[in-house]
């Protein structure tokens, strides 16, 4: 395991940024549905000798961060020189006329290997408002998250709502014979392996409070259960025994994962304590239990079982009681993925041998539909704020990793080549 | 796993020899591997006394030569002595194919309780990832209930699913479908 990478990446999230006092913000203004979409400037930061290239990188990750949230309209960067000409009295006002409803004016520069970027935010409605004014500091070589930091600022100061920019997808590929563990930001960019095991490993899933990955790993013989910590330890977990221990997910406090495993026989879900390593069964059916999911608030597990035939979607109490189904939806559902308010099931759906991406409302059962028919599309995963989904497809051949809104719109391919599959969004950073 | 493999395999054929050695002082050294009892015939019987030492040989106090014990068990797996089987789409039955193919590798096992005997479960590409693993898992446990039921030794035999991870065929027709829906045995040092 790569001890150092997880490692170096948490120290550059604790390098976070040097925070003066928030200035009155125009938050919430975007709250509610049929929003308008806020006019953004991101002019590159004016940069010293050393800084040049950040300054253009910077910029332009956060005008992707800020078009991929879907709160923002970025103003064309062809227009960025026009201000410079501008007749209008104050900068704020140059930027107004140029269609920006607020800019974001920054400064790069570099020594000793680190990256000291200033940026403030204007509202630029006369008189010209600063909302913010902030310093980010961080190694060079990750000047990304420096960028990412700064969009969730802005978004959080101009929507109201924490941003995803600074999170993490975990995900299978396939690395020599095996299929390894490997990780990249949320926008698909500076992807890394974070698993050496030779070996086949599946479903990785982060913790809701802590930067730990659980995964199944075949690394030892029979599928079983892994721990992957932030500092690079792996630790299996101790699970019901038999041979065959799969599907972790995490209740939301983090203490216990939740796993299939044949242990009496057949694959049966079990809730592990991770304080004690007692696992105990939750259900008893002769037919295939597996892919269990805590709902957001703890109190619910969603699971696939074929006990009525082909797989499909229940749900049950989180002590295993009050089992009842929930997806009539094609022939063939699985992987089921609560929305982090716990209103919505994402599952893949089979009908006439693909699968799509299937949205269930959990309070009236009805279904959307958000994939169609392009490859197959499975394993959907929500971003932490709810607004996007990441999936698995085969639209071009291989399986590559995709993001769309929750809605279905605006797709975007994360990766190419390397047969990617079951991503797993992170929370966001502490 | 790998330092452990030469002690053990030496202790097996020391083993071997000694119960080899001891039924040499009866009148007559009984055949290696007991008939089976009935029909299907055995499968390439005449393959797999390698691993014991020829009858004739006394105790042997000479250094075991471990690699071509090794070898032979690669050899074992490579000839195939137990054959694979196939399921239906979906189905972890074992159907009228399969039990032939069972009776004989179930004969052949019970000649060779020695060895112990990963039976890998394997789904072809259609199902989803998660519920291939716990579809494996069942084809696996269901060839080896029946491989029980015929008097294989249970305890030698550890069914293990690899889902749809390690197709035979990676070709993604029909035929090459047929060919992962499979149970396959591994034999173990």
């Amino acid at each position: 395991m790569r001890r150092a990478i997880l490692a170096t990446l948490l120290a550059a999230a604790a390098a976070h940024a040097q925070e003066p006092s928030p200035p009155p913000g125009i938050g919430g203004v975007i709250s509610g549905s049929g929003f308008t979409k806020i006019k953004i400037a991101i002019p590159d930061p004016t940069a010293d000798a050393l800084s040049g290239e950040a300054a253009r990188e910077i910029a332009q990750t956060v005008r992707d961060d800020l078009d991929f949230s879907g709160y923002f309209e970025v103003v064309d960067p062809a227009l960025y020189p026009l201000t410079a000409t501008s007749k209008e009295a104050t900068p704020a006002a140059a930027w107004a006329s140029v269609g920006a409803a607020s800019v974001a004016i920054g400064s790069v520069a570099t020594s000793g290997g680190k990256l000291d970027l200033r940026a403030k935010l204007l509202n630029t409605a006369a008189p010209g408002t600063t909302l913010f004014d902030r310093r980010y500091g961080g190694p060079q070589d990750l000047v990304r998250r420096v960028a990412h930091q700064l969009s969730d600022d802005i978004v959080q100061q101009l929507t109201g709502q924490l941003g995803i920019s600074s999170t993490w997808i975990a995900f299978v590929g396939k690395h020599g014979k095996g299929k390894e563990i490997y990780m990249m930001d949320y926008d698909g960019r500076r992807v890394r392996r974070i698993t050496t095991t030779g070996s086949i490993n599946l479903m990785p899933t982060w913790s809701p409070i802590a930067q730990r990955l659980a995964f199944m790993s075949w690394r030892t013989g029979p599928p079983s259960i892994d721990v992957l910590d932030a500092d690079g330890k792996v630790t299996r977990a101790t699970t019901a025994g038999g041979t065959m221990n799969i599907s972790p997910d995490w209740s939301p406090d983090g203490r216990k994962v939740v796993y299939a495993s044949n242990a009496a026989g057949n694959a049966e879900i079990y809730l592990l304590d991770l304080s004690s390593g007692r696992s105990t069964r939750l259900t008893s059916s002769p037919a295939i239990d597996t892919s269990p999911t805590f709902s957001p608030n703890g109190r619910e597990i969603a699971f696939t079982s074929d006990r009525a035939g082909p797989p499909q979607i229940y749900v049950m109490d989180a002590e295993g009681l009050n089992v009842r189904r929930l997806t009539t939806d094609g022939n063939y559902a699985d992987a089921a993925a609560w929305s982090p308010k716990g209103d919505k099931i994402a599952f893949a759906s089979r009908v006439e041998g693909r699968f799509d991406v299937v949205v269930l409302e959990v309070s009236t059962g009805a279904t959307t539909r958000l994939t169609h028919g392009e490859g197959n599309n499975e394993n959907p995963r929500w971003s932490p704020d709810g607004r996007h989904i990441v999936f698995a497809s085969s639209r071009t051949g291989g399986y590559d990793l995709y993001t769309m809104r929750a809605d279905g719109t605006d797709v975007r391919r994360l990766t190419k080549g390397g047969d990617a599959q079951t991503p797993d969004w992170s929370h966001r950073l502490p | 796993m790998t330092p452990m493999r030469r002690p053990f395999l030496t202790a097996l054929v020391i083993v071997a020899a000694l119960s080899l050695a001891t039924s040499g002082c009866k009148k007559k050294a009984p055949e290696t591997v007991p008939e089976p009892p009935s029909p299907p015939a055995p499968i390439e019987e005449t393959k797999a006394p390698e691993t014991a030492p020829p009858a004739a040989e006394p105790f042997p106090t000479q250094k075991v030569d471990t690699t071509q014990v090794e070898q032979s068990i690669d050899d074992l797996n490579r000839s195939g002595v137990l054959k694979t089987v196939y399921f239906a789409y979906d189905s972890n039955d074992v159907d009228q194919a399969a039990t032939a193919i069972l009776q004989g590798n179930a004969t052949w096992l019970k000649g060779h309780a020695r060895y112990n005997v990963e039976i890998g479960g394997h789904c072809d590409e259609r199902g989803s990832i998660g519920y291939n693993v716990a579809l494996g898992d069942r084809r696996a446990n269901a060839v080896k209930a029946y491989l029980v039921s015929l008097g294989a030794d249970g305890s030698k035999l550890t069914a293990v699913s690899y889902g749809e991870e390690k197709p035979a065929d990676p070709g993604h027709d029909e035929s090459a479908f047929a060919k992962n829906r499979r149970a396959e045995f591994t034999i173990k040092p």
